[in-house]
């Protein structure tokens, strides 16, 4: 797949992410795809929807897009996130990297990686 | 070789006692602690007299009670005072090269005290410390007691393994469950879990598989056995590397646990609060070939601010005064069966509610505070004997023990608050943290 394709693809989906529209959100997935996030895993349409329906009710939100990479199908991001339910948790804001991965014109794969923190110094 | 023996304190967080077989469990969780237990002295009754970790670590580094050491809640600002003993700061100063392989001086400064190395790699870790796991530790542990070896060292090992989330290496995936499908839909024994913060994070992370959450609660606490089997499997590791740097007859080993954990029991899923056994029993095993008899059990009750001042002993050195906690070091050789045994127990969280308990060899007295997040009463009563599990709460029937025991609790929480010149109890005043920040907050 063009490069310019895979970034047009991931920023249709940052967009409809960012403004919670959930059917253009899901219209961006293959059937068979995976969300890995954090510890857990997402398999299939439904299940991706649910989760999607989980992260706008903690008002999951974009803060930043701190950086992209594109390499062939595979879309790289850096983000800064927050959420309600992060910052219940005294956590501000988290950063991390989703890592993308298209499969004719859809997102078969998606993984969110936390960055390195230490949240025991929330606590302090 | 140095007079003073070295000394490896084990303690693995959330480890509760009678999930090893050392303490009657019948899966095959621990076989490597089993055989250290059969090697050396086993206390069959050490209670932890504060919840959760950094009240029961300070505690266990103080030789104090929680109401002495004043740190009686997770999210307070209070701090130990510096006057305050604490067991590395005693051995450096008596000629120990010291070393913590744990995380907890990143949450609160003072547990890097008297500590020469402190080693942490869970600076490396995504989000959550405590995911480290006992390799990771191992890996620095191992090298720096090869490196160490000549010195009289201590070293203090803290392992999280079995501290939620439970994810256990693939390796050990068939283990402890035969339970059938995890994830039955139909199943909605957890749906009381999902409603709590702990169990919210829980189905969208470690409790979700691709095939959906996990429903069964067999499941989740065959998880945290499977960590315990790994943990056992490392800890086999660490001392088979000790013994064959042949320093087996010179070096103490003892094996704790904070507190233990609730799998479900008492309506508490997967968490340290409530101050029943499965959460304040903890298990403590000491080997040391040739000054510890083997296979010896100790029937008494200690609790863990009996810890320091023990070790302390055995290495021949003065506990300070400040310490409360009794030596039963004398009971561990055999040479005074009775040492350092407690007639009671009183014991204070600081969790999703504020509570004290008091347990004597025959009865367990909870008081509540606040009420937390169930239909908990504000009294509880235990005949421990009769029920061991504490599932009968006997206070509306036995209101003259409760009383009694009620009123005994009260006066040594008042004489205490007295003698410690503190106003008001501070269990009260630091308040349930956990619920502060979570419970009553809609959005976690």
């Amino acid at each position: 797949m063009e490069e310019a394709t895979t970034r047009e693809l991931i920023e249709t989906y940052l967009k409809a992410f960012e403004h919670g529209e959930l059917e253009q959100c899901m219209n961006c997935f293959d059937s068979d795809a995976t969300v890995e996030w954090l510890m857990g895993e997402y398999r299939g349409k439904e299940s991706i929807e649910e989760w999607h329906k989980d992260r706008f009710a903690a008002g999951l939100k974009i803060l930043r897009v701190d950086g992209m990479n594109i390499k062939g199908d595979v879309a790289t991001v850096r983000v800064t996130v927050t959420s309600k339910r992060l910052a219940a948790w005294r956590m501000p804001s988290l950063g991390g990297v989703v890592t993308v991965k298209f499969q004719d014109g859809k997102i078969h794969g998606t993984k969110f990686a936390a960055k390195s923190i230490n949240p025991q110094q929330n606590w302090s | 070789m140095s007079e003073l023996p070295n000394i490896l304190l084990i303690s693995i967080d959330s480890l509760r006692a009678d999930h090893l077989g050392c303490y009657g469990f019948p899966k095959p969780t621990s076989p490597f602690i089993d055989s250290l237990a059969a090697q050396g002295v086993v206390a069959e009754t050490l209670l932890c007299p504060g919840l959760p970790t950094y009240p029961s670590y300070t505690t266990l580094y103080t030789g104090q009670h929680p109401l002495t050491h004043g740190i009686l809640a997770h999210g307070s600002d209070a701090k130990l005072d510096r006057s305050a003993p604490f067991l590395p700061q005693v051995l450096v100063e008596a000629g120990y090269t010291t070393c913590a392989i744990d995380n907890l001086m990143h949450g609160r400064i003072w547990f890097g005290r008297g500590y020469e190395y402190y080693i942490d790699p869970s600076v490396r870790l995504a989000l959550l410390t405590m995911n480290v796991t006992c390799d990771q530790l191992n890996k620095r542990a191992i090298p720096w007691l090869q490196e160490h070896k000549e010195e009289p060292f201590f070293l203090f090992i803290h392992y999280w393994d079995v501290h939620w989330p439970f994810m256990p290496p693939p390796a050990y995936n068939n283990l402890f469950y035969d339970g059938g499908n995890p994830t039955d839909p139909k199943n909605k024994s957890l749906e009381e879990f999902w409603k709590h913060p702990l169990g919210a994070v829980a189905k969208q992370t470690w409790l979700r598989t691709p095939k959906g959450p996990i429903t069964d609660p067999d499941y989740v606490s065959a998880l945290y056995d499977r960590e315990l089997r790994y943990l056992d499997d490392g800890i086999a590791r660490l001392v088979n590397a000790l013994d064959e740097a042949g320093l087996t007859d010179n070096t103490l080993v003892l094996f704790t646990a904070d507190h233990g954990e609730s799998l479900t029991e008492h309506g508490i899923f997967f968490d340290h609060h409530g101050l029943y056994d499965c959460t304040l029993h903890v298990p403590f095993i000491a080997r040391w070939p040739g000054r510890l008899p083997a296979g010896v059990r100790l029937p008494q009750m200690v609790q863990v601010s009996d810890i320091a001042p023990t070790l302390l002993e055995a290495a021949g050195l003065e506990a300070p005064e400040t310490m409360e906690g009794r030596s039963f070091w004398k009971a561990l050789t055999g040479e005074d069966k009775k040492a350092g045994g407690h007639a009671r127990v009183i014991s204070a969280e600081n969790t999703w509610q504020s509570s004290w308990s008091l347990r004597t060899d025959s009865h367990k007295l909870i008081l509540s505070r606040d009420g937390d997040y169930s239909d908990r009463p504000a009294r509880e009563l235990y005949d421990l004997a009769a029920d061991p599990n504490e599932e009968h709460d006997i206070a509306p029937e036995h209101p003259e023990i409760a009383g009694a025991m009620q009123t005994e609790l009260e006066s040594w929480i008042d004489e205490r608050l007295q003698e410690l010149g503190k106003p008001a109890d501070p269990l009260t005043v630091q308040g349930p943290s956990m619920r502060m920040t979570l419970m009553q907050n809609p959005d976690a």
